[in-house]
């Protein structure tokens, strides 16, 4: 458990000023002044500047041990050292390896993002032919068939999606690694756009889902799937989970240490 | 905060908080009627096919149950949990929550029910994964590939499944987590009444 903010703590905050009168306890007085110590560093009123844990499910704020508040490890820590005396939840200063497990789950994908476009999707067998399918060749039937909206769909849902948030996730995380000071706006926004068309690259596996329990017509037609919805499956997953691990908190984190305004313009 | 207030991050402009506009009954209401349409969409069938006196029959679950009899298990999974498993989370948990939070203003309760926090946080990992809605377009995208092969018929599951998409979205929106967390206990473990 880590204590909650007390009300003197959260006037001082609200005002960014010392107390006037000096706190009661003396533990809080040991804190406010580590806690003044990191704000007079870092400048922006964060709560990792600030000395304090946002617990990432609730919301609720508490404050950190007065000694961990200057060490820059907890940017990384794997372990919590205190749960949420709210909700429970385990609090970390920022999401706990983030960048190790974001790229880690970017590396997967990519690797399997080959094998879910090479292999097929389906294998449809009529009475005349057998006739199997990739995703892109789904693509063109179904603008051969007329209805090329539907084929736009799937060809943005299932190529445009997956391969542009492994190039967003990848470009982002680089930017943060060399804590990079341009446009933190701008990248803050392609990651929200990343997270919210992650999912739609679900398509086509509920397409084929549905195409093979419904086309069971014995000798007359057949629709089996193929090893590349194992794969494609697998790197939607995987894409779903990096753009989960990514914080996009890291992208500001430089602005604090520095004395650049992150609303400057840009060139 | 009055209700209708959205309060952003001055750096990013992301939300922090959106006080609802609406009640905690409202969304109570959506939940059970969401309710009502999930069982729908679970119990009739999906998409009919037939082909010269052959027919064909799915339900959501016969999907997943063919995929997994084609020994692509990971897949039938996959699609279990994002059509069935976390829907119905979603919808019971917030019937738990929602229904406590009314028993409050009701003043038939002092307190949330037990593990209420556990539920939320849960509720808060699990609902990502509910895809409802990019299973309606993947159910659209393949009757129209089928389209020209046979006849295609829209079972009553698929028309539900459409309304529960409309009804959670509208849920989701009208409901405020911090109209719970702000009712629970600050420094208190959390779990069954002691």
């Amino acid at each position: 458990m880590s204590p909650p903010l007390t009300q003197a703590a959260s006037t001082w905050l609200r005002r960014g000023e010392q107390p006037v009168s000096p706190a009661i306890d003396p533990e809080e007085a040991e804190w406010l002044a580590a806690s003044a110590e990191a704000r007079r560093r870092y400048g922006a009123v964060t709560a990792r500047s600030a000395g304090l844990f946002v617990c990432s499910s609730c919301g609720l704020l508490s404050k950190r041990p007065s000694e961990t508040i200057e060490s820059t490890a907890l940017i990384d820590d794997r372990e919590a050292i205190a749960d949420c005396p709210r909700c429970g939840e385990p609090l970390h200063v920022r999401k706990p390896a983030s960048i190790a497990r974001t790229w880690a789950y970017i590396i997967s994908a990519l690797i399997l993002y080959i094998p879910a476009n090479v292999f097929p999707i389906t294998d449809t067998r009529t009475l005349f032919d057998d006739q199997t399918d990739t995703i892109f060749s789904g693509v063109v039937f179904l603008w051969q068939q007329g209805s090329w909206p539907l084929a736009l769909l799937v060809f943005f849902a299932s190529i445009t999606v997956p391969l542009a948030k492994l190039i967003v996730l990848t470009g982002l995380t680089i930017s943060v690694q060399r804590g990079v000071l341009r446009k933190p706006a701008q990248r803050t926004r392609l990651y929200r756009i990343v997270e919210f068309i992650g999912r739609w690259s679900m398509l086509d596996i509920f397409a084929v889902s549905i195409l093979t329990a419904l086309v069971q017509l014995q000798s007359l037609a057949q629709v089996t799937a193929g090893p590349a919805v194992l794969a494609f499956g697998a790197v939607c997953v995987l894409t779903i989970l990096a753009s989960h691990s990514f914080d996009p908190r890291l992208i500001w984190d430089p602005f604090d240490a520095s004395n650049i305004d992150p609303d400057r313009e840009d060139d | 905060m009055p209700r209708g207030t959205t309060v952003r991050c001055w750096r990013c402009e992301s939300v922090l908080i959106h006080e609802s506009r609406r009640g905690m009954d409202y969304v109570f209401s959506l939940v059970v009627a969401g309710s009502i349409l999930f069982l729908i969409g679970n119990a009739f069938p999906l998409v009919s096919l037939e082909a010269q006196g052959n027919g064909v029959t799915t339900t959501l679950f016969g999907a997943v149950l063919h995929m997994w009899q084609q020994d692509l298990k990971p897949v039938a999974a996959l699609v279990f949990v994002t059509t069935i498993i976390a829907p119905a989370f979603d919808l019971a948990a917030m019937l738990y929550l929602t229904s406590g939070v009314l028993r409050i203003e009701a003043g038939r309760a002092t307190a949330m029910p037990p593990w209420t926090a556990r539920v939320l946080r849960a509720v808060q990992i699990v609902r990502p994964w509910g895809m409802l809605e990019v299973f309606m377009l993947g159910a659209l995208v393949s009757i129209v590939k089928l389209g020209q092969m046979a006849s295609v018929v829209v079972g009553p599951a698929l028309y539900s499944i459409g309304a529960l998409i409309l009804v959670l979205a509208a849920a989701n929106s009208a409901f405020n987590p911090r109209d719970v967390w702000t009712r629970l206990p600050i420094d208190r473990d959390d779990g069954p009444a002691r």
